[in-house]
């Protein structure tokens, strides 16, 4: 009983929702406090009837299942999202990590490739954009120069239909209108399974694969862009909001 | 800018050229989360004009003050209607103001389109109705988008169909600027104002300004 109760605990809580990645503990996501009480409510409410189950049954687990997608849903509808910050100017190889421009060279040889050094909220960085294969790529490293992430852009049209469908549900839930305007594979791993997944155009099995989105939506009756990360079951796991800079000097 | 002067070069052997400075000022404040108020002041100095006695000689023209609500549709696009007074000499004019904007956000640039309608009357001219349109691109100086303490290019070319008296003329601009963002919410931007009027008719003018705006949000 005892094993039940804290194998139950250890699945429902948030912090094994952030473990099985429900909830990402990501500060650009803000979980509304009602979607986090509504969690605790049903949490409370089913760990005694759960208690009452002697057996961990398949009926049981199905019913976890439920809990957790409707938990998922009512994290996506509650979610808010911050203000994204980003400032940005080109710099030379020059000056930016060894680690960096010795990682570029292997994966693109022969290729031009702009460095920018860029302040956001993740902090520090540098990124490598760069053409390749036909696709726009750009490469993202710490101050140390180490590798972040590959990104690749792409239209949205040629994810696999049962990413779309995952993506567009969990946007469906979020906004009453929206348009995407940019959409990025983003990869993630150890340097030599990015350096072959830039090679072969193609995921590694040891990296992971998340998708940037950059699109206008309608949130609240008002229009604005946003940026959002998603995995291929639509799980937000960065949500944020794209200020426009003033258009006066375009319209007056 | 040079095809731009060779044209003003030729142009000004068979018609009327005028140059001088026209700083302009806005101010842009939200009312709510769909609305801004915008207001303007601009004046017209002159340095320049072949149609004087006195071709060089400084003259002050005319000052404009405009107030326009802006109501923003969608994400890009906005409709903005208002009102200008203009002084000139002993007589003010006013002007009706009706526009319709969108700005599109590509990789590195900004494209704004203006298209607006206005109606002028003032007691010492018949009213002048016009139809406007107005490309605008800018671009950063450095980087993919420009942050504060960045410069940027602008150009913008206008179009602008004008009806009084039972005439109608055609008058086009070419408006190339360089822009530095102060801040978000200062900008300022200098460069020239290039106006060819009576674009299809004889006895073009030529108004060449040398222009400083000032963008300020509040």
């Amino acid at each position: 009983m005892l094993k039940l109760r804290k194998d139950f605990q250890r699945f429902v809580s948030p912090k094994a929702m952030l473990c099985h990645g429900i909830f990402k503990p990501h500060n650009e996501i803000l979980i509304h406090k009602l979607g986090l009480s509504i969690v605790k409510l049903m949490y409370n409410k089913l760990i005694p009837m759960q208690l009452k189950i002697k057996r961990y049954t398949i009926a049981s687990l199905l019913h976890i299942k439920t809990i957790i997608l409707i938990c998922n849903l009512l994290s996506i509808i509650t979610m808010t999202a911050q203000t994204k910050f980003e400032k940005e100017h080109r710099t030379k190889a020059e000056h930016v990590p060894v680690g960096a421009t010795a990682f570029i060279r292997q994966a693109f040889p022969d290729k031009k490739v702009k460095w920018y050094a860029e302040e956001s909220q993740d902090g520090r960085t540098y990124e490598a954009k760069t053409c390749y294969s036909k696709i726009k790529h750009s490469i993202e490293f710490d101050p140390a120069g180490r590798l972040i992430d590959v990104e690749r852009k792409v239209h949205f049209t040629s994810l696999k239909k049962h990413t779309q469908n995952h993506i567009t549900s969990a946007l469906d839930s979020l906004f009453e209108k929206y348009k995407i305007i940019k959409t990025q594979i983003q990869w993630k791993g150890n340097p030599e399974d990015l350096l072959q997944s830039i090679k072969k155009q193609e995921k590694n099995k040891l990296s992971y694969q998340r998708y940037e989105l950059v699109l206008k939506a309608k949130k609240d009756n008002a229009f604005k862009m946003y940026e959002m990360l998603l995995d291929s079951i639509g799980t937000v796991e960065k949500f944020l909001e794209i200020k426009q800079r003033p258009t006066d000097n375009l319209e007056f | 800018m040079f095809l731009l002067l060779m044209t003003t070069k030729y142009v000004i052997a068979q018609t009327s050229f005028s140059s001088g400075i026209l700083p302009r000022v806005r101010i842009s404040t939200k009312v709510s989360e769909k609305l801004k108020w915008v207001n303007g002041l601009e004046t017209r100095q002159l340095f320049i004009d072949d149609t004087r006695e006195e071709t060089l000689k400084y003259e002050y023209v005319l000052t404009d003050i405009s107030s326009l609500l802006s109501l923003k549709i969608g994400a890009y696009g906005a409709i903005n209607g208002g009102y200008l007074l203009r002084f000139e000499g002993d007589y003010i004019f006013h002007r009706a103001i009706q526009q319709f904007t969108l700005v599109q956000n590509y990789d590195r640039i900004r494209l704004g389109h203006r298209f607006v309608t206005d109606q002028t009357f003032g007691r010492s001219e018949s009213p002048e109705f016009r139809l406007r349109y107005r490309i605008a691109l800018e671009r950063p100086l450095s980087g993919n988008k420009v942050d504060p303490k960045e410069l940027y290019f602008k150009i913008s070319n206008e179009y602008l169909m004008k009806f009084q008296n039972s005439e109608t003329t055609f008058e086009t601009r070419i408006l190339p600027f360089i822009g530095y963002e102060i801040n978000k919410k200062n900008k300022v931007e200098l460069g020239l104002d290039y106006r060819l009027d009576n674009l299809l008719s004889s006895g073009q003018e030529n108004d060449l300004w040398l222009s400083i705006n000032w963008y300020y949000t509040l």
